[in-house]
């Protein structure tokens, strides 16, 4: 027995000495290495200035400075964490790559590694005293260490002992594998770590009858209070390092993923549901492992990259392949990054090759992206490989940008060619195209990525911040601002550039110098294949945004460079490259005017249109031309038409009509079409009539307007502005009838068929034509008058002839010859949608013409009607007097059936596609990835898509067919019942559509149906519909509302200048404002010139920054939410809910959810608490309060995060709404209503606990009001009973400190709230769980009655909670068992047990 | 710049009253008071003495703005008493209970003052 302890105790001392010994020796070989380094480096950098510290002996400084790395001198990344780095893009984990270079010393331990002895840990186990003394005895570490290292040490042994007994008391100890173990030994290991380890090592080899044996020899030895201390200490040791352990696990599995990068989003975004971002991430992060073929196909995920991260380096791919090249050098396929860094290596030839590689990536993601639809077939998640692609990891801007300064040409094609697909070049090119065949002004709209602001408490929370470019303007050309910050201009990086590339690749592009080069390249005169890209990528990097076209503006020689592209190519055929140099023209000219006097200054403008100058173009002679160039050659006079039209607008050179009329005669008339059929060219042909057309719109847009000018006489002129004149514009106008009276057109009425090619080559193009022929005409008749609906006795003294003629064209040949065009269309449309047929551009097409249709009708009639009176009888001949009684009738009535059909499909369409405009939203932005236009990787192209070029055109087309048909308001009693009428509730829900739809480029749009919906009839109707609907929430005994017409027509004005500013207003910069104060006098003369300037960009661009469209779906809670208007506010509110529950058709609102109207309700009562003053708006009030408690009482799983859904810092809002009950409310029931929502059970918990405190705190429990009035009804507040920890005792807290004793009195929900979630959790919970929280509750509120005896009815009633006093058995045994859970929760103790048996002896009584 | 001057917040300009009562128009008795030149020193004592009075139904009070130096004191009483009487009441009783305060404090330092003398006489 003596012996066994004896070998025991020695075992359990053993390892401390060889430990020790074997530290100090290696600390000695450290030493000695690195003196040996000292002295082999001549000059040690890190040595130099160090400071040598007295009293710390140089073996300790050498081992710390052989542990830690020196300081590295470091770079910062130029903008460090701004906000505009925040955002959806993803971003990779932190390179790890970076992190261990830095940790690595560059000491370099290889050198030091000869000197270290080997680990002698596994000997260990064997030690016994003998071999300690032998170990003394045999190296000469001095002995006085290893004492004191023991005298010291000697604490800790106990604590060693006692773990040893503790571990394997524990079933459940996560044993550490060997794994971890390894991983371990990386780290700097700590002296109690050390022990640590050799403990369990020891444990390890012990058999379990050693370690009972060893315990029980303890546990004799030892003070039962210490041991069970020990105990204690040793449990939470074990699982703190547990914890620590899933922690790092944790880590570990973070970094694999790299879900980390969601952090930074959950800051800036709080609404982003964290799954959805984390999911996202995910799938981007695990496009790393995709390995692509060379033609771009995925050839399969590779998931053994990872672990053998060392080989397959991306850094030594280019070896890889140097020791490939004579095999398949695409067999094993390549990831992106190894792509790219393959774009460095030194062969010019796998150059080339990873260029077409990232090439074909680039495109097959882009096409892909193009289908709308989850994951292609293969599951390929093509999305997100343009998102990884484009994010910040690969860096593939600079390395494109690196391999355009190639010397081999191959590597610059290749390059051009990445980058023309980089930055979506064709996508973008196809979506303005066709927007721009619409004649409704699409101007052009900037394609540089955009970000919402977040939402600011001032306004509500609410979405729909303003936009902003993802990376400042002033980033895209640093040497812009150079002589403001000279002293830090050797502080700008490469890094900026990496990092302004991140956020937005074109931007990117052009800081790291894209233009320049482009401008070289351009001027060696290189392969036309190239020029063409180059040109194309300039087309691109001119859509991104005005900036980047001043940048362009900026760059020397570049201008001049593609004005020689253009005479170059005069002599020779038309080429594609000369349509493209047009279009950039085209698009720098659209963003300033200057810019287009420039290039008429220089001659430019000319030498672009020089086709239009040739005189001798017959239409025969164009007929002849070759197929493939017949083609070229029409989008080339389109193009330069396109081109003129931007001058138009800017009202420039509107005189060269007189010069190009020759040409433009040819096709404006109506052609001899079966001579176009036979020569194929009837596509060609109709396309330029078609944009020949919309040139003349623009020009009959410069006419002055007829009538004015007879009025005022020749004075009123405006001699400055160059205009159209009417003597040029009857002849075109009698053009234009000649295409309406056609009798035969082949293709048209087009019919749609399941071939694609079919559609677009045969009926398309006509239907274009049609369509520019109406806006045209369109446009000259708006010219004849101002339209004024108000002044109805505006009466027109003559019409120009040809208007009833107009009239008449279109009743008996249009829409005669063509029977049923209409229906026609509206066929095609029900076609393309049922059975999904690629066919938006017809589509586009006819929904145009209709609405030119729509709007000329209404003209026509508008106009015949004033002019009736003045002239009864149109000069008209005799046999169209059918023709005459029809146009007296009016078109619109003639043809309203078929309008009508047309009118109620397409409010049916909107109903489905606002949803659609709405989620283009992606995480606070418009897409996912930082490219150009289509390139910000939405699915199916996203705003830049066909189908939301359609939406915005249904949106106008609604309009104008509302127009046509106005909502008709039933002259109403208030006292009748009726039924609201259902076509009227969808018009205004359609109304409420377009709202949603509107993009940025349709302001005037938005302004329009703001105005249809907020005028006063549609209020009047909504109070109608209001009153009808009353009766149904609360008791029908309720008054009705009554305003008077005044009222409504304040109502009316005060909201829609309310909405305007709200989400109409642009942003003012800041910027401009600041500079006009600090510079002097000099600049200011400068400055006007630029506010002058951008608003001349309004004009003919648009820009997603500095606006607010689209509007978030809860756009209507505005005026609710910090703003004077919310009394009205209310009344709207009300009347949409009322909407929303008559109509049965899906209608807008219903996507808002009850979190965000209960938190404008709050919203509202914070900011004033008036609108309760008022007897009008209370009442209102208290009906939605009411209408809500009745939604809240049907939501039954969802629960209500406010702080998930409005806002990360929902707590500041809601201090702010207590603080106000509490100073200033005077206790109001509604107040105290709305404020006491947020304890409803559904309320999420941080939240809720926060409302309590906050209502303990300022003294305002007592205010609410009782639970059977609160909002959604008494068993949402109870059930289910309450079980966190910290609500519960926030609870007690409140009724210890005397917080509910007034509570109690005035039968405060928070009094019944509190008392009976503690009873069920004190009395009716499990036994086990969370007992110590349950005795700390009971006892703090028996001592608190002990203290005050007022309180005995507060306590009483929480024993009685929930019971029947009318089964008095039951009754009296519940409260007894009560009363025996009460007891075992004092503990024993005997003050409290006698609190306890009053309590009993009084509720006895 | 633009700051108020300093004194703004402790000087009643002329003219204007100390405190004063407005009735509200909606609430049988119930009232704001505007007391001038005070802050949440003043504020929040006065709403926990209202607070203790079991004829007020409601008392909070408010700082308009930061650098309006006033506060506004809502007061809401049953029938059994009034806001005027309230504040009188709450006023008066904080007057006692700071009397109360200061008495006892005085007394109190008095004593050590007292046993410090002693003790000062008894070492020498």
């Amino acid at each position: 027995m003596e012996a066994k302890k004896a070998a025991a105790r020695k075992s359990r001392l053993g390892p401390r000495p060889s430990a020790s010994a074997s530290a100090s020796s290696s600390a000695a070989a450290k030493v000695f290495s690195l003196k040996q380094k000292i002295e082999g480096l001549p000059s040690a950098p890190q040595l130099v200035g160090r400071i040598v510290e007295k009293g710390f002996s140089p073996d300790s400084d050498s081992s710390s400075l052989a542990r830690s790395s020196l300081p590295q001198p470091t770079v910062l990344p130029f903008p460090v964490a701004r906000h505009r780095s925040h955002g959806p893009h993803w971003s990779p984990t932190i390179p790890d790559q970076d992190s261990f270079e830095e940790d690595m010393d560059e000491t370099g331990y290889e050198s030091v590694a000869t000197f270290a002895n080997p680990i002698e840990r596994k000997e260990k186990k064997e030690l016994n005293f003998s071999q300690w003394r032998d170990l003394i005895a045999n190296n000469d570490p001095n002995p006085p260490k290893i004492k004191r290292t023991v005298v010291k040490s000697s604490p800790k042994t106990t604590e060693r002992e006692i773990e040893e007994i503790n571990v394997p008391l524990i079933k459940d100890v996560p044993m550490r594998d060997a794994q971890e173990e390894t991983s371990q030994n990386l780290r700097p290991v700590s002296l109690r770590e050390e022990i640590d380890s050799e403990n369990t090592a020891r444990l390890n080899q012990m058999s379990a009858e050693e370690i009972a044996e060893a315990q029980k020899e303890i546990m004799e030895k030892m003070n039962p209070a210490l041991l069970d201390m020990l105990k204690r200490r040793g449990k939470n040791k074990l699982e703190n390092r547990s914890d620590s352990e899933r922690e790092r696990n944790r880590e570990v599995k973070q970094k694999d993923v790299g879900a980390t990068a969601g952090d930074w989003l959950k800051q800036s975004h709080g609404r982003v549901g964290d799954d959805s971002w984390k999911n996202w991430s995910n799938r981007v992060e695990r496009v790393r492992l995709y390995r692509f073929k060379l033609n771009g196909d995925v050839l399969g995920i590779d998931p053994s990259l990872q672990q053998k991260d060392g080989q397959y380096n991306p850094d030594s791919v280019a070896e890889r392949d140097f020791l490939r090249t004579e095999g398949d050098p695409a067999a094993i396929g390549y990831t992106i990054n190894e792509a790219v860094s393959l774009t460095r290596s030194v062969i010019p030839g796998q150059r080339a090759l990873a260029l077409q590689l990232l090439t074909s990536i680039l495109n097959s993601s882009l096409h892909d992206l193009q289908q709308e639809g989850n994951i292609s077939e293969k599951g390929v998640d093509w999305q997100a490989v343009w998102a990884f692609a484009l994010g910040p990891e690969p860096q593939l801007a600079l390395s494109l940008r690196m391999a355009l300064d190639d010397n081999h040409e191959s590597v610059v094609l290749a390059c051009a060619r990445a980058i023309q697909s980089v930055l979506a070049c064709d996508m973008n090119e196809n979506y303005f195209d066709i927007s721009e065949k619409l004649p409704i002004h699409e101007r052009h709209i900037c394609t540089a990525p955009v970000f919402r602001t977040r939402p600011d408490l001032n306004q509500g929370f609410l979405r729909g911040g303003f936009w902003k470019y993802n990376t400042k303007p002033s980033n895209l050309l640093p040497d812009f601002h150079e002589s403001e910050n000279e002293g830090e201009d050797g502080n700008i990086t490469i890094r900026d550039d990496i990092v302004v590339a991140e956020q937005d690749i074109a931007a990117g592009f052009i800081r790291m110098g894209i233009l320049p080069r482009i401008c070289y390249l351009l001027e060696m005169e290189p392969h036309p294949n190239l020029e063409e890209m180059l040109i194309s990528i300039l087309v691109a990097l001119a859509r991104h945004s005005p900036q980047s076209s001043d940048a362009i503006l900026r760059c020397p020689r570049l201008i001049q460079a593609v004005g020689k592209v253009l005479m170059n190519q005069q002599m020779a055929e038309i080429s594609s490259l000369q349509i493209k140099a047009v279009t950039f023209l085209k698009i720098l000219s659209k963003y300033d005017k200057r810019t287009c006097f420039e290039l008429i200054n220089q001659g430019i403008f000319q030498l672009a249109l020089w086709n239009w100058f040739k005189s001798g173009f017959t239409l025969d002679n164009w007929i002849t031309i070759k197929r493939e160039n017949l083609k070229l050659s029409s989008s080339m006079l389109v193009e330069q038409l396109r081109f003129w039209r931007v001058y138009i607008n800017h009202g420039l050179c509107i005189s060269h009509f007189v010069d190009f009329f020759p040409v433009l005669c040819l096709f404006l008339t109506p052609p001899i079409f079966e001579k176009l059929v036979d020569e194929n060219a009837l596509e060609d042909f109709a396309s330029v009539t078609a944009e020949a057309y919309l040139v003349l719109y623009d020009l009959s847009l410069t006419l002055p307007i007829l009538h004015s000018s007879v009025d005022t006489g020749t004075g009123g002129e405006n001699v400055e502005k160059d205009t159209w004149k009417w003597s040029h514009a009857i002849p075109m106008v009698d053009l234009a009838l000649k295409w309406l009276e056609l009798k035969s057109v082949p293709y048209f009425p087009p019919v749609i068929s399941h071939d694609e090619d079919v559609n677009t080559a045969r009926g398309c193009p006509l239907i274009w034509v049609f369509s520019s022929v109406l806006h045209m005409l369109n446009g000259v008749l708006q010219k004849i008058a101002p339209v004024d609906r108000t002044d109805k006795s505006n009466e027109l003294q003559w019409l120009p002839d040809f208007v009833p003629r107009l009239g008449l064209a279109l009743t008996n040949d249009f829409l005669e010859q063509n029977r049923s065009l209409l229906k026609k269309f509206s066929d095609m449309r029900k076609i393309h949608t049922e059975r999904n047929i690629k066919s938006e551009d017809a589509i586009l097409a006819s929904m145009s013409c209709i609405q030119g249709l729509v709007q000329v009708a209404n003209f026509v009639d508008s106009l015949i009607q004033r002019a009736k009176n003045a002239c009864p009888e149109p000069q008209l001949t005799a046999d169209s007097m059918t023709g005459g009684e029809i146009l007296a009738a009016g078109i619109v009535n003639w043809a309203h059936h078929d309008l009508s059909e047309m009118f109620s499909m397409i409010t049916a369409d909107i109903s489905s596609k606002w949803l659609a405009a709405q989620c283009m939203e992606v995480f606070g932005r418009v897409g996912p990835a930082p490219g150009i236009g289509f390139g910000w990787g939405s699915k199916g192209g996203g705003f830049w898509s066909l189908k939301s070029v359609l939406s915005r055109l249904d949106s106008r087309l609604v309009l104008d067919f509302i127009e046509i048909f106005p909502v008709l308001i039933p002259s109403i009693d208030v006292g009748i019942k009726i039924a609201p009428d259902a076509r009227n509730l969808r018009t205004i829900n359609s109304l409420l559509g377009v709202c949603l739809m509107v993009g940025p480029g349709d302001r005037t749009v938005l302004e329009k149906a703001i105005h249809m919906l907020f005028q006063a009839p549609v209020l009047k109707y909504l109070v109608f519909c209001i009153n009808y609907y009353i009766p149904n929430v609360v008791s029908p005994t309720t008054a009705k509302f009554n305003f008077s017409e005044d009222e409504f027509s304040l109502f009316s004005e005060a909201l829609i200048s309310h909405f305007k500013s709200r989400w109409l207003d642009k942003k003012k910069l800041k910027k401009e404002v600041k500079q006009q104060h600090e510079n002097s006098l000099e600049t200011i003369h400068e400055e006007v010139e630029l506010m002058e300037k951008s608003e001349r960009d309004n004009f003919m661009v648009i820009e997603w920054a500095h606006q607010r469209l689209p509007m978030p779906l809860h756009w209507f809670l505005s005026p609710l939410c910090g703003s004077r208007d919310m009394k009205i506010g209310l009344v709207l509110l009300l009347g949409l809910e009322t909407l929303l529950h008559i109509s049965e058709s899906p209608s807008p609102l219903s996507g808002v959810a009850l979190v965000w109207k209960l938190h404008s309700l709050s919203m509202c009562l914070s900011s004033d608490i008036d609108v309760l003053g008022e007897e009008k708006s209370r009442a209102v009030f208290e009906i939605i309060q009411e209408k809500y408690s009745q939604d809240l009482r049907k939501l039954q799983s969802q629960s209500l995060d406010f702080q998930k859904q409005i806002h990360e810092n929902y707590s500041t809002f809601l201090e702010h709404c207590i603080e106000q009950f509490a100073a200033v409310s005077y206790g109001d029931v509604l107040y105290g209503r709305q404020v006491a929502i947020y304890l409803h059970r559904m309320v999420e918990t941080g939240v809720r606990l926060n409302a309590w405190n906050l209502l303990t705190s300022a003294c305002v429990l007592e205010l609410l009001p009782p639970l059977e009035s609160c909002v959604g009804g008494a068993h949402g507040y109870l059930e289910p009973a309450e079980d966190n920890d910290g609500i519960l005792e926030a609870y007690a807290k409140s009724w210890i400190s005397g917080g509910l004793d007034r509570a109690a009195n005035r039968k405060s929900m928070a009094f019944t709230l509190a008392v009976h979630h503690l009873s069920s959790f004190l009395f009716n919970s499990g036994i086990d769980e969370k007992k110590v929280l349950r005795n700390k509750l009971m006892k703090s509120l028996l001592r608190y009655y002990s203290q005050k005896r007022q309180s005995e009815g507060m306590l009483k009633s929480l024993m009685e909670n929930e019971l029947d006093v009318s089964q008095e058995k039951l009754h009296r045994e519940e409260i007894s068992r009560r009363f025996e859970v009460m007891k075992t929760c004092c503990e024993g103790n005997s003050s409290l047990l006698m609190e306890v048996e009053k309590l009993r002896e009084s509720t006895n009584r | 710049m633009n700051a108020p001057d300093r004194y703004e917040r402790f000087v009643v300009p002329d003219g204007t009253k100390k405190v004063s009562y407005e009735r509200d128009t909606k609430i049988v008795n119930a009232g704001s008071f505007t007391v001038e030149r005070e802050d949440h020193t003043i504020g929040n004592i006065l709403r926990m003495q209202l607070h203790r009075d079991p004829n007020v139904l409601f008392a909070g009070y408010k700082l308009p703005h930061p650098l309006q130096y006033k506060i506004l004191v809502r007061v809401h009483t049953n029938s059994h008493s009034s806001p005027p009487q309230a504040y009188k009441q709450a006023i008066d009783d904080l007057d006692k209970e700071l009397e109360y305060l200061k008495e006892a404090f005085e007394v109190m330092s008095f004593f050590t003052l007292f046993v410090r003398f002693d003790s000062y006489l008894t070492m020498t």
